[in-house]
């Protein structure tokens, strides 16, 4: 009696799983990332202040975290960044602060520079760019009976994925800047993850503030713990 | 069971028919677009009275040569906006704006050449696109006549696009050139480093007999 249109389950099953992977790529596309929020230096897991230079930072190695923020998990990845506040509070001098001036020593004093941004902002792309890669190759056998719509979608949202990673990595790293009295600064710098960091010994971030009106530099040195 | 299968026959032909369709428009050889951001002329800058600073603005080659690239999507092939034009002319721009004196230097004898108290030089840092909005990142620097470092600020503008008649890349541009120069202005005008700079230059001079 009733001839109401009903696909087989196999049908069914196929775009049931089309629909559930394209809803949560562009849903994970179309995200938009919030900026990472600025407090004052003071406030953040390690401080120094000297004579008047005032520096805060704080590694993003909480996985959590670093999603919230890059949309991927930084660290599993082999990027360590680092969120750094300089505040000029009370010095009459002007400081230069520039991402070249940060190191990350061990124990041994073995030296990583900061990694520019073009190199730690690709592999972090290649790696996210290979887990959604799977996922597209999934996707395509996938849909191959349904056709190559779905396998679009899925891709434009690959390339969207890259790029907001990418702005990402360029809008919040930390710029050049001098900080005169009541000034300041902040973003982030990046290594390449250490070997076996933050499990073996301990890390310390050198970061060299140049005093431009007496051209002498500071030195900060912060031992990284696992807080 | 026969009118179920006919439907479903007819379904998966729709699909099908869909699907080459789609895929004839998104097949193709790839194809580079290449566009130049107008040539828009920052104005409304607030007024203040300026900087009394002979100054050099070194404009070097890669400023003049600065773009951004995009990856195209699917079928849409690569993208270039050329910024380059837009961006020297409008440092020149908000640098007399701000300063007394302006002497524009560029070329490969570097930026020093006009031996002045000051030298201004603008670098292109990056560029990027996301969604409807395009970022730049602007670093400016004063150096004194001894090359030693006065000031340095990295500047980041901002544009969005909506809808419109107008292509959203212009749009972009315009709103993004707009805000970094206003943005570097204010950083300029209201410079700490900058005034105590030339303050202490003024007092030097009137010292000297």
């Amino acid at each position: 009696m009733t001839n109401r249109f009903r696909l087989p389950s196999p049908v069914r099953f196929v775009l049931r799983g089309a629909l559930t992977i394209i809803l949560s790529v562009a849903g994970c596309a179309g995200k938009t990332l919030s900026p990472y929020p600025r407090q004052a230096a003071s406030s953040y897991p390690y401080f120094q202040e000297q004579d008047g230079l005032a520096i805060g930072i704080k590694p993003l190695t909480d996985p959590q975290e670093s999603e919230k923020y890059f949309h991927t998990d930084l660290l599993s990845r082999g990027i360590l960044a680092i969120f750094v506040a300089a505040e000029n509070r009370e010095s009459p001098n002007t400081f230069l602060l520039l991402k070249g001036q940060f190191t990350l020593h061990n124990a041994l004093r073995e030296e990583l520079q900061v990694s520019d941004r073009e190199q730690a902002g690709s592999s972090t792309l290649a790696a996210t760019q290979n887990v959604m890669s799977a996922l597209a190759v999934v996707g395509y056998f996938g849909f191959y009976g349904v056709g190559a719509l779905p396998f679009a979608l899925v891709e434009s949202s690959i390339e969207s994925h890259e790029e907001q990673v990418k702005t990402k990595f360029v809008t919040e790293e930390l710029q050049a800047k001098t900080i005169s009295l009541g000034e300041g600064t902040h973003g982030f710098v990046y290594f390449r993850r250490p070997p076996g960091y933050p499990a073996s010994g301990y890390w310390v971030l050198r970061v060299e503030a140049m005093d431009v009106t007496n051209q002498k530099t500071k030195i900060f040195d912060f031992i990284l713990d696992k807080k | 069971m026969k009118p179920q299968t006919t439907q479903t026959g007819r379904s998966f032909s729709c699909v099908s028919i869909a699907t080459l369709l789609l895929a004839s428009c998104t097949s193709g050889p790839q194809h580079s677009m290449v566009e130049t951001a107008p040539r828009v002329l920052v104005s409304g800058y607030s007024q203040t009275t300026k900087i009394p600073l002979n100054v050099e603005l070194f404009l070097s080659d890669e400023l003049r040569a600065a773009e951004w690239h995009g990856k195209g999507t699917r079928g849409s092939g690569n993208y270039r906006l050329d910024l380059g034009t837009v961006l020297a002319y409008n440092a020149e721009n908000v640098t007399r704006e701000v300063f007394s004196e302006v002497l524009v230097t560029g070329g490969s004898e570097g930026p020093g050449q006009a031996r002045l108290p000051g030298v201004l030089i603008p670098r292109f840092v990056n560029a990027e696109r996301y969604g409807n909005t395009l970022t730049i990142l602007l670093e400016w620097t004063l150096r004194d006549a001894e090359d030693n470092v006065v000031w340095i600020d990295t500047i980041k503008g901002e544009g969005s696009s909506t809808w419109s008649l107008l292509s959203p890349t212009e749009q972009q541009s315009v709103a993004v050139i707009n805000d970094l120069f206003h943005k570097s202005f204010t950083a300029l005008s209201t410079s700490r480093a900058i005034r105590e700079f030339v303050a202490k230059r003024q007092k030097q001079s009137s010292v000297q007999p």
